[in-house]
């Protein structure tokens, strides 16, 4: 009762809570109403509009960090800060930046509308943003539709381009049949959440509070599996990763990069939140939250463990490189999973938290030397994403050297090699696993490992040791790619040597300790 | 002692390597490059006097010369840290590495002239300076495995320096493997010991107390003593930790089985010989071992193996060594008996005795390695003795200057090697710690004494077929002369220059008076003056004292070396450590007594040695010698037929051709191919079409709501009961 009274009578708003959002939102609106206006230049002015605006928004979320006073939550518990959401928001950032940068070459190469580029991608960050730091599941769906209908115009942003526009049609229709899922899966809880006398509730903490409450558990239970189906897609685990390789291929390369890295993050996000706090692990196994609790850490172990294998098996025939990374991609969540299995199976706090840095953590690492691989790819591939074969990287090791080096040092990351942000994320992750009884799951992992070892160093092989049969002009570096290669080379070896600040700055805020029933 | 002094002794050689391998191979100028080798060893020279002499230095006061440079490793409690320290003991080893080393410095830059690798040789030769001396003044353990693997580096880019030499390339692989067993026996030993302090509570593999670490040295010397018994070398407790250790002495120091790779190691240039193949290398070994005495003294059956090898390896060189014809061959086995005094001298616990030969060692064959490299340099590159003979008048000052070597070798009174060896050969005698069951002190100084007459009589044969007799280079060339046609002819041997010739002169002053340094009481009380025994004095609080040496008939008889090994009672050791005060103690009468006719004894031995030597080969120098010994007891052979190509034929046949092709490939092949076959079936599902992806996740979202909602029912079950 005195929930609802307070609800109505307080409505509990707090703008610094989501400064990092509003700034990335109004962004969004100002580079959408300069792209209308001022169409000469544009190029350089929304671009570098959209870059302040992302490293305001990066500031912000420090800041926020910064003057810490305890995890907080605002809007009546819709909002909520803790490191979780800190640490994707930097993610974001990190992601959104070095698609901009990335992209500026593309753009250039087939004469596209920047600014629409540029106030669709602002408007997919703040989706993003918004799953991260969401307390309640509308707000969830909210975030995520806003992620979604963004990303879905730009992966058909080459409209004149065939592939383009199936992998856009493919990514809305399924993604729609994804979030209809999720949606139903939201109405469902909020039925079984009612009790005798208070309605039912889409808030995640309070969730949590009423599952051994529950009238008609089943329902309950449904709910949340649909839920984890909506997110299952949303992170392309398998089953529901199928969409990804058609849509990864047909999209432009640099959205294909930022698909692979931020709002699969962004799912990861609020998966986590949903599912970690909103079904927590109970102490009584023997009970509606027990039953829940371990439906769900089953179900994703073996999702996990299904999904490493399929990408990295499938990844292993692949004959055309983005594809092969798409692949890439699929298997990576899987490793993250591990991770987020771990943090649903810890019984206290810290070892927890430790858990969910970890995903972060694996996170950062994945977007940084994914986005490197998928510059250089940009770069190869030129105007039409023309050459993405793996035939047309034969023998390019010396004839361009920069490319070749800096993509070798990125695929020797995304395989794990010691020395490299790969390995230092999958140490991470597979450590807290251990530490929660998850062995076979990290066994699988290293196996796994293994075998992506075969599709990576093959790359690297035909670029130095394979007969160049056509000729080969060098693309150009241009400026902004530069500086993302300066970037992510710089974040690989910095990720992989030193890691401990960045981890303490994701693991400094313990999220909001739920109390267990 | 604190002071960053100690760091440029290492980093001066460090800096001389660097400088002529980065500028040297471009000034390509013989003098630049010589005298930047020079200095920089001459730097570290100086600085090691200095700090060792001075008034508060190492030689003098109590607490070691530090220089703590950076924490290396921090891993838990294992700390090791790039440290130098400096007592007594590196003290002098420091001196003399340093100052022979700059003469043969000097030396080498005459005798390499003209040679195309002149800056690669020099620096090689102040990089092994620099590993060497980091070996000796680490003050740890793992800092000084790294100048170990240094030394055994530059040893091997060193042997292997004559790229046109067709022997070099596999004598410097020999090397290298010879010394890679032994190095095995080192970590092994450095790894248990931290799992022994660890144990004991004070995890530490240091040599020395420093700020946050304990010596380990100390903590092994409040442990109890390891039983006298075969299986304490298994145990894994102090017995086991010094074998391994001296495994890694055997390597380095040339001892059986590994001593192998020393006589081929000649095929390096000759100061490199005379340098790391007989003054310091290959005498790290010794200081390794006397370094850890405090090991060594609470394993005695430890010690016993090492008194052991190092009488048997001393015997067998010098019976090897009478047969050889290279000169370079002779000395190099001489080197090796000579290396086996000073493990004998370890075994028994005469720790100052061994160090005060390796010092003499140091002086007088570094003296006759550039003796026989500055006759092989007049000789235009002959090696061979049997093409030499009555040098005396070409090269006079080699000649005189190797004279002096030799009677130290041969150990005529007053020279260096009388007083080193007739100590060593005493205090075998008069041994009488629990590693020598009674009755082998007096079976090791019986093989110690036919050394030392076949050390004699070798050396003289040596300097007799070099020196003495017909000139035989002649007449071989008369012979070959249809095949030698390019000039060889007309030289004739001459003198070497002045940079040979002056270490040459300073190197045999100090072997004829260096050893007046160590003189025994017995002897010195002969004089009346009697002058301190400077060199025992110095050592002896760095060493650990072997538990009733100093006794005679102590505790020490009582054991019996198959008896069962004394228990410790209320965790204190058994066999009380008998504390010396520091200082010389004063034997007693009958002690002196006897140990004056010991003397005697080992003057008569060297004596008729040289006297057999001379009257044998004076006037038939190429008088044939059993083959068996001329063939070096075909140790190499049977090493080859036993261990090499047994190991070569199973690598090639089975673990080559049948496990890694059969099985590891095999399996992985199949592997890899049922791995691709599934991929590619997995890929089929990826036609393209929407419906069947939605089917897909479909199939997949009923499999688990079905599954959420089995367990809902389960619920429901639970809740309704």
């Amino acid at each position: 009762m005195s929930l609802i009274a307070l609800q109505a009578t307080n409505p509990d708003i707090n703008l610094t809570l989501i400064a990092p959002e509003l700034i990335i939102g109004i962004a969004g609106v100002l580079v959408m109403m300069i792209d209308a206006f001022a169409r000469r230049g544009q190029r350089w002015l929304t671009g570098g509009l959209s870059i302040v605006a992302l490293i305001a928004a990066g500031g912000a979320s420090i800041w926020l960090g910064a003057g810490w006073r305890g995890a907080r939550s605002a809007f009546n518990g819709m909002i909520v800060l803790d490191d979780l959401r800190l640490s994707f928001t930097l993610i974001f950032v990190v992601v959104s930046i070095l698609t901009i940068l990335i992209a500026a070459a593309w753009i250039d190469i087939e004469k596209l509308p920047a600014g629409e580029f540029h106030a669709l991608l602002l408007f997919a960050t703040c989706g993003m943003m918004l799953m991260a730091s969401a307390g309640d599941l509308v707000i969830v769906f909210l975030g995520l539709e806003i992620l979604s209908i963004a990303t879905y115009v730009m992966a058909g942003f080459r409209r004149t381009d065939v592939r383009s526009n199936e992998s856009s049609l493919k990514y809305f229709i399924l993604g729609s049949f994804a979030s209809a899922f999720l949606l139903y899966g939201i109405a469902l809880i909020y039925g079984a959440t009612a009790t005798a006398t208070l309605p039912g509730t889409t808030n995640i903490a309070t969730i949590a509070g009423r599952l051994n409450h529950s009238l008609y558990p089943p329902l309950l239970l449904a709910g949340a599996a649909m839920l984890l189906v909506g997110f299952g897609f949303k992170i392309a685990t398998a089953p529901f990763h199928v969409w990804t390789p058609d849509v990864y291929e047909g999209a432009p390369t640099p959205v294909t990069a930022f698909m692979a890295a931020g709002p699969k993050a962004a799912g990861f996000a609020s998966f986590m939140r949903v599912f970690v706090f909103g079904f927590p692990i109970a102490t009584a196994a023997a009970s509606t939250a027990g039953y829940t609790h371990k439906s769900w850490l089953g179900t994703l172990a073996i999702m996990a463990a299904l999904t490493m294998s399929v990408g990295n098996i499938v990844a292993i025939v692949q004959n055309n490189v983005k594809r092969m990374l798409a692949y890439s991609s699929i298997a990576h969540a899987g490793y993250a999973l591990v991770g987020f299995v771990a943090a649903g199976a810890a019984t206290d706090a810290e070892q927890r938290s430790a858990a969910l840095t970890s995903v972060a953590f694996y996170l950062l690492t994945y977007a940084v030397m994914n986005m490197g691989a998928f510059a250089i790819v940009t770069l190869i591939a030129r105007g039409n994403d023309r050459r993405t074969a793996v035939e047309d990287y034969n023998g390019i090791g010396f004839l361009s050297p920069v490319l070749a080096f800096s993509l070798s040092l990125f695929l020797l990351s995304l395989l794990g090699m010691p020395l490299t942000a790969g390995f230092m994320g999958k140490v991470m992750v597979f450590t807290t696993a251990v530490r929660q009884g998850y062995l076979w799951l990290v066994v699988i992992g290293v196996l796994n490992t293994a075998v992506s070892a075969y599709y990576y160093l093959r790359l690297i092989i035909v670029m130095f040791f394979r007969e160049r049969n056509t000729p080969w002009d060098a693309p150009r570096l241009p400026v902004s790619v530069a500086l993302a290669l300066v970037i992510t080379i710089a974040g690989v070896f910095y990720l992989g040597l030193f890691p401990g600040r960045v981890l303490n700055a994701f693991g400094a805020h313990p999220s909001i300790s739920l109390s267990i029933r | 002692m604190q002071t960053n002094l100690l760091s440029l002794i290492i980093f001066a050689p460090l800096a001389g390597a660097l400088i002529n391998w980065l500028i040297g191979r471009r000034v390509r100028n013989e003098r630049f490059i010589g005298v930047v080798a020079c200095a920089s060893v001459g730097v570290s020279t100086i600085v090691a006097l200095y700090l060792t002499l001075r008034s508060d230095g190492a030689l003098r006061a109590t607490q070691p010369v530090m220089d703590h440079l950076w924490t290396w490793v921090q891993v838990g409690a294992f700390r090791a840290d790039f440290g130098l320290a400096m007592d007594r003991l590196s003290g002098i080893y420091a001196l003399f590495v340093t100052f022979v080393g700059f003469l043969i410095h000097v030396f080498a830059t005459g005798y390499m002239h003209g040679d195309r690798g002149y800056y690669r040789f020099f620096a090689y030769l102040n990089l092994f300076m620099f590993a060497m001396l980091t070996l000796v003044l680490a003050d740890n353990l793992l800092l000084m495995f790294v100048g170990w693997e240094g030394v055994g580096l530059c040893s091997y880019l060193l042997i292997g320096f004559y790229l046109d030499k067709e022997e070099a390339a596999p004598a410097a692989k020999k090397a290298f493997i010879a010394n890679r067993v032994g190095d095995w026996g080192f970590v092994l030993g450095i790894l248990l010991l931290f799992w022994l302090t660890s144990h004991a509570g004070k995890p530490s593999i240091s040599f020395f107390d420093k700020t946050g670490v304990t010596s380990a040295l100390a903590t092994v010397a409040s442990l109890p003593m390891d039983g006298f018994t075969w299986h304490a070398i298994f145990a894994g407790g102090l017995t086991s930790v010094a074998i391994l250790l001296f495994i890694g002495a055997t390597g380095k120091s040339a001892q059986i089985p590994l001593f192998v790779w020393l006589p081929d190691a000649m095929a390096g240039p000759t100061p490199v010989s005379a340098l790391i193949h007989a003054a310091t290398m290959v005498t790290a070994g010794v200081y390794m071992v006397v370094r850890c005495s405090a090991i060594f003294t609470h394993a005695p059956f430890a010690m016993f193996i090492v008194a052991i090898i190092g009488a048997a390896t001393a015997l067998f060189a010098a019976t090897i060594g009478l047969a050889q014809n290279d000169i370079k061959k002779v000395l190099a086995y001489s080197t090796i008996s000579q290396l086996g005094y000073m493990f004998m001298a370890c075994g028994v616990g005469a720790f100052v005795a061994a160090i005060f030969h390796v010092m003499m060692h140091a002086f007088f064959k570094a003296q006759l390695f550039l003796g026989s490299g500055s006759v092989i340099h007049g000789m235009h590159h002959e090696q061979d003795m049997r093409r030499m003979g009555g040098l005396r008048k070409y090269m006079p000052v080699t000649w005189l200057t190797m004279c002096a070597g030799w009677l130290a070798i041969c150990g005529i009174p007053i020279w260096a090697g009388f007083f080193s060896k007739d100590e060593i050969l005493w205090k075998t005698w008069s041994a009488g710690s629990p590693g020598i069951p009674p009755g082998l002190n007096k079976a090791l100084w019986f093989i110690g004494a036919v050394t030392a007459l076949l050390t004699a009589i070798y050396m003289t044969r040596l300097m007799v077929m070099t020196f003495w007799g017909g000139e035989r280079f002649r007449a071989e060339h008369v012979e070959h002369v249809d095949e030698h046609d390019h000039g060889h002819l007309a030289h004739t041997p001459h003198e070497s220059p002045l940079s040979m010739t002056i270490p040459l002169i300073v190197l045999a002053l100090l072997s004829t008076v260096g050893g007046l340094v160590g003189v025994p009481y017995a002897l010195s009380s002969l004089t009346g003056g009697h002058p301190e025994n400077y060199f025992e004095r110095t050592l002896q609080p760095v060493v650990s004292e072997v538990p009733g040496q100093s006794a005679g008939s102590g505790e020490a008889t009582t054991l019996h070396w198959l008896s069962p090994p004394p228990q410790p009672v209320d965790g204190k050791p058994a066999v009380t450590v008998v504390k010396a005060d520091h200082g010389e103690t004063i034997p007693s009468a009958e002690e002196i007594s006897q140990e004056r006719i010991f003397t005697l004894i080992s003057v008569l031995i060297a004596l008729t040695g040289i006297s057999i030597g001379w009257f044998m080969f004076k006037n038939q120098p190429l008088r044939r010698l059993p083959r068996l010994l001329e063939n070096r007891y075909y140790v190499d052979e049977i090493y080859d037929a036993t261990i090499i190509r047994p190991i070569l034929v199973i690598s090639r046949e089975g673990l080559w051709k049948v496990f890694d092709i059969g099985v590891i490939d095999g399996l992985l092949h199949s592997l890899g191919r049922t791995v691709v076959n599934f991929g590619q079936t997995l890929r089929y599902m990826q036609i393209g079409f929407v419906r069947v992806y939605a089917a897909i996740i479909l199939a997949g979202a009923i499999v688990i709501i079905g599954y959420f909602a089995y367990n809902g029912v389960h619920v429901l079950q639970f809740l309704t009961r």
